[in-house]
């Protein structure tokens, strides 16, 4: 008895002992390694603070429930200075007053990077700015090799040309003032085929300062209404706009004859945009994200005139046909098949879709199929982009959320204001033909300040220290902006990144040419596109995650023209500059 | 004035365009519940938490708040404790969870189960087209969809009640028309889904308007025309007399009460009133038809002078109409019915 009795509990130590090593070896699985298997574990740290980024949001709230309070909180990467750090323009709100004005000026942020610090040059960079900011989009509009900034404001839009050093000046009367007061997003690009960019710019609603509506909201179970923000359904919508560029800093409305009016862009409710050579027929497309009206894929026919296509092609609404509450749009070859998809996050008790390109003109909601309702169905997105985050080739996934109504916990028990936001890792199966991707929502890896809760609008992906990988920036409403830089294992994997230069059609920017990278693992195509996401603009150049591929084997450009250039002497782990015509310039 | 639900002077082709917006949730005998994100209806509050576990066992509910996978495993759970005969639903259910996690030839599988258990319901077919759809067997899922959106339409005209979301059917067969290469026919089915989509929304926004502004005229004639074009009669006349009352000399809250009269029709009332209606729609019509400027307005006295045996008068009526309003289809079609040319 006494033997077996010793036996049991020998037996007994032993299991715990395993236990203990099991549970020890699963915290540190956790921890260190969130995707499953052999995937390398994505991980972010946030460092805003730490690398200098001071900035507080702030919505400006009146009380009044102006429905631009809940909107803004875009944001803009730009190399301003040249040096190769990718600086950041912040737009700001604030209170409207009792005459229907922003009083205050200069509350816009920018701040300089210098090799992965940033120092606020607001003052000296002249993008202070007044009025209430609420988002922004770069480009090159004159021509002259550096980036310009388009700020967009409730009211009047704003054009700053910069002088090449950081040092901008805003253009009085340049044209892109914007018809309506309430522009949704902007971006840049040569739609025209002249080499100069243009502007395409949506708007949202017609809003009346002086007779804005006010809506109530009651508890679901009875009791005292509360005001609300009222919803776009409340809104007419308002017509987007596309600006041609006349060369000399202005601009001339071209929306009569672009033939967008003819589409569903004459009463639009109008967020995100996206420009790309979606149909690869060498001329700039755009892809507007819509609330509560149908999404509009603007084909263009190739000198600035538009064939509006989204419903016959699948991207107007959700798969079962429901006009959802578009906000921000990603894009990305998700699949290898050299084809465009397009991602765009919607309003809560919808999900976000994922339109996959069937053909360049027909595209299925493949949001189900492939795991991306998950966590989204409860929540507001908004910004979102698509990443190489592990550098293991596939397309990750960002989306910042948010509830619109500050008080919605108390009409509404199952949503809140402040939202998390979410990061699907790709997960490729399969090869060949038979090769399809998987998502899987991983948030709750990434740690407790990724996932704090905040009512996020803007969300952008930078390369701000230059080290090869992306790391992801978040614009909560009233908070601190989030910087979050990527400290995954990329131990043997390998990058690419690439600045397109352009010359002659698509102008200096590029946008619309296309990069395809061959390497031993396979084939991957990227666009240069402009726009994105919601009221933002993320990290122009291009790029690649190699997994541990160390050698290109190809790299082509597909210039806006049609130029076909193969680009030799590619190093990886590199950020190279590749000017049309001239190859690599420097890395 | 009293209406019954005559749409007798409305074309058939008509009548089914402008039906969606007496939409009203549909209870299929059934009972099935919501699928999955492709369903309509914003859900009412439940106490699920959204960013806490998720402690929620209804179904219906896991599914509309897409936790697919928690729903399958609980409806899993159900089957062991439901008795065969009353698995219809659970089968229903199943298939939603399982296509929400793309578990396709699963999915299928529970769906033709589903189907072959309800085999009068549509919304069942509808998901079995979806999931088909889904399966890339886009032949089959056209003929489903069909199937469906026809046993909707049975069940509408022998329940009198609307089934909710058949415009989305719509869109879902255009969808797979044009995997077929089909598009004149999906075109077809996205113009009639565009056009409810239209007037669904334009009521929404216009109620939301008339909320908040409810002394604008001009907003209560444009929300009298919403709910007419939406066949929503009752309510629509409602919103015409708060218009005339703001504005009485209001051309469309005019012409919305004579086409709302008309669409009722004459044997909405005993025959003994058919004269003194008339005159008095005439007199509406004369109010609408004021400078000529407003196009519902001739639509609206066209169709009484047709009414009144004026052919000629109506079809004056009509083409004016269509010069004013050219996108409006509405001017062809009654000239059509007078039996005129049709530009």
């Amino acid at each position: 008895m006494r033997a077996s009795g010793l036996r049991c509990f020998q037996a007994l130590l032993l299991f715990l002992l395993s236990w203990s090593l099991i549970s020890c070896d699963k915290d540190k699985e956790i921890k260190s390694t969130p995707a499953k298997g052999s995937q390398p574990g994505i991980a972010f740290k946030e460092v805003a603070k730490i690398k200098g980024l001071d900035f507080n949001h702030d919505r400006g709230a009146t009380g009044k429930y102006h429905l631009f309070e809940t909107m803004g909180g875009g944001m803009a990467w730009l190399d301003g200075d040249g040096d190769g750090d990718y600086d950041l323009f912040l737009p700001q709100g604030q209170p409207l007053d009792d005459t229907f004005k922003f009083p205050r000026a200069g509350l816009n942020r920018y701040f300089r990077n210098d090799g992965g610090v940033f120092t606020d040059q607001t003052t000296s960079s002249g993008l202070g700015g007044s009025g209430y900011g609420l988002g922004a989009t770069v480009g090159d509009v004159d021509n002259d090799g550096d980036s310009d900034l388009y700020v967009i404001r409730f009211g009047k839009n704003a054009l700053y040309l910069n002088d090449g050093k950081g040092k901008f000046t805003q253009v009085l009367d340049s044209g892109l003032e914007g018809s309506a007061p309430f522009s949704g997003s902007a971006a840049f690009g040569d739609f025209d085929g002249d080499g100069w960019v243009d502007l395409f710019l949506t708007q949202y609603v017609e809003y009346d300062l002086r007779q804005a509506p006010k809506c109530q909201q009651a508890p679901a179970g009875g009791g005292q209404a509360v005001p609300i923000y009222c919803g776009p359904i409340t809104f007419k919508g308002a017509r987007d706009q596309i600006f041609l560029n006349n060369r000399d800093g202005t601009f001339r409305d071209f929306t009569e004859e672009s033939g967008m009016v003819l589409g569903g862009g004459s009463s639009s409710k109008s967020l995100g945009v996206l420009l790309g050579d979606f149909d690869h027929d060498q001329d700039l497309d755009a892809y507007v994200a819509c609330d509560t009206t149908p999404n509009l894929l603007y084909l263009n026919q190739g000198t600035a005139i538009f064939k509006e296509v989204a419903l016959e092609s699948g991207v107007a609404a959700s798969g079962g046909g429901l006009y959802e509450g578009g906000m921000g749009i990603a894009s990305g070859d998700i699949d290898f098949d050299q084809r465009l998809d397009f991602y765009v996050t919607n309003f809560a008790d919808e999900s976000n879709r994922l339109y996959r390109s069937l053909t360049p003109d027909i595209f299925e909601d493949a949001s189900l199929r492939l795991g991306m309702v998950s966590g989204t169905k409860t929540m507001v997105g908004w910004g979102t982009g698509f990443v190489d985050a592990d550098l293991d080739r596939d397309l990750d996934l960002y989306v910042a959320n948010g509830h619109i109504y500050d008080n919605v916990g108390s009409w509404e028990e199952r949503q809140k204001y402040e939202q998390r936001n979410l990061f699907f890792r790709a997960d490729i199966q399969g090869g060949g033909e038979n090769l399809s991707v998987k998502y899987s929502e991983v948030s709750a890896s990434l740690g407790a300040e990724y996932r704090r809760p905040a009512s996020y609008r803007g969300a952008t992906d930078v390369d701000f220290d230059n080290d090869g990988d992306r790391d992801l920036c978040f614009i909560p409403l009233d908070q601190e902006i989030r910087l979050f830089e990527n400290v995954s294992d990329r131990s043997g994997r390998h990058f690419l990144q690439i600045l397109l230069v352009g010359e002659g059609r698509g102008g200096k920017d590029a946008v619309g040419a296309r990069v395809e990278l061959k390497t031993q693992g396979g084939t991957q195509m990227r666009w240069r596109t402009s726009g994105g996401g919601y009221l933002s603009q993320s990290d122009p150049r291009i790029h690649f995650g190699l997994g541990a591929d160390q050698k290109v084997d190809s790299l082509k450009i597909y210039w806006l023209d049609g130029t076909v250039e193969e680009v030799t002497g590619v190093p990886v782990d590199s950020t190279i500059k590749v000017q049309k015509g001239r190859g690599i310039l420097n890395h | 004035m009293s209406f019954v639900n005559d749409l007798t002077l409305i074309p058939r082709k008509h009548m089914i365009r402008h039906s969606v917006s007496f939409l009203l949730i549909l209870i299929l005998s059934s009972g099935c519940g919501k699928d999955d994100s492709r369903q309509v209806p914003p859900a009412p509050p439940q106490n699920t938490a959204p960013q806490n576990p998720v402690t929620e066992t209804n179904p219906d509910i896991l599914l509309r708040d897409g936790h697919y996978e928690l729903a399958e495993n609980r409806l899993r759970l159900l089957f062991k404790v439901t008795p065969p005969e009353k698995q219809a639903k659970l089968h229903y259910q199943l298939a939603s969870a399982l296509h929400g996690q793309g578990k396709i030839p699963e999915a299928l599988v529970e769906a033709k189960k589903a189907s072959t258990l309800q085999p009068r319901n549509p919304e069942v077919f509808r998901l079995l087209a979806l999931i088909t759809f889904d399966s890339k067997d886009y032949q089959e899922s056209v003929r489903l969809f069909r199937q469906a959106i026809q046993m909707a339409i049975d069940f509408q005209k022998a329940t009198q009640k609307p089934v909710i979301g058949l415009h989305f059917w719509r869109y879902q067969l255009a969808q797979a028309l044009i995997r077929l290469g089909k598009k004149e026919e999906a075109n077809k089915e996205l113009e009639l889904y565009r056009e409810h989509q239209e007037v669904i929304q334009s009521i929404d926004r216009l109620e939301r308007t008339t909320a908040y502004r409810p002394k604008d005229a001009t907003a209560w004639a444009e929300y009298a025309q919403a709910l007419w074009r939406g066949q929503k009669l009752p309510e629509a006349m409602a919103a015409c007399r708060t218009c005339l009352k703001l504005d009485p000399m209001n051309k469309l809250a005019h012409a919305v009460v004579v086409l709302c009269s008309l669409d009722r029709g004459l044997d909405a009332i005993p025959q003994s009133q058919h004269e003194a209606l008339k005159r008095n729609l005439a007199l509406h019509a004369n109010q609408a038809l004021a400078d000529l400027d407003e196009p519902l307005g001739l639509l609206a006295a066209g169709r009484l002078a047709l009414l009144l045996n004026d052919r000629e008068r109506a079809l004056k009526y009509f083409e004016k109409g269509q010069d004013l309003d050219p996108k409006n289809s509405l001017f062809a079609e009654w000239q059509d019915r007078a039996g005129g040319q049709n530009p």
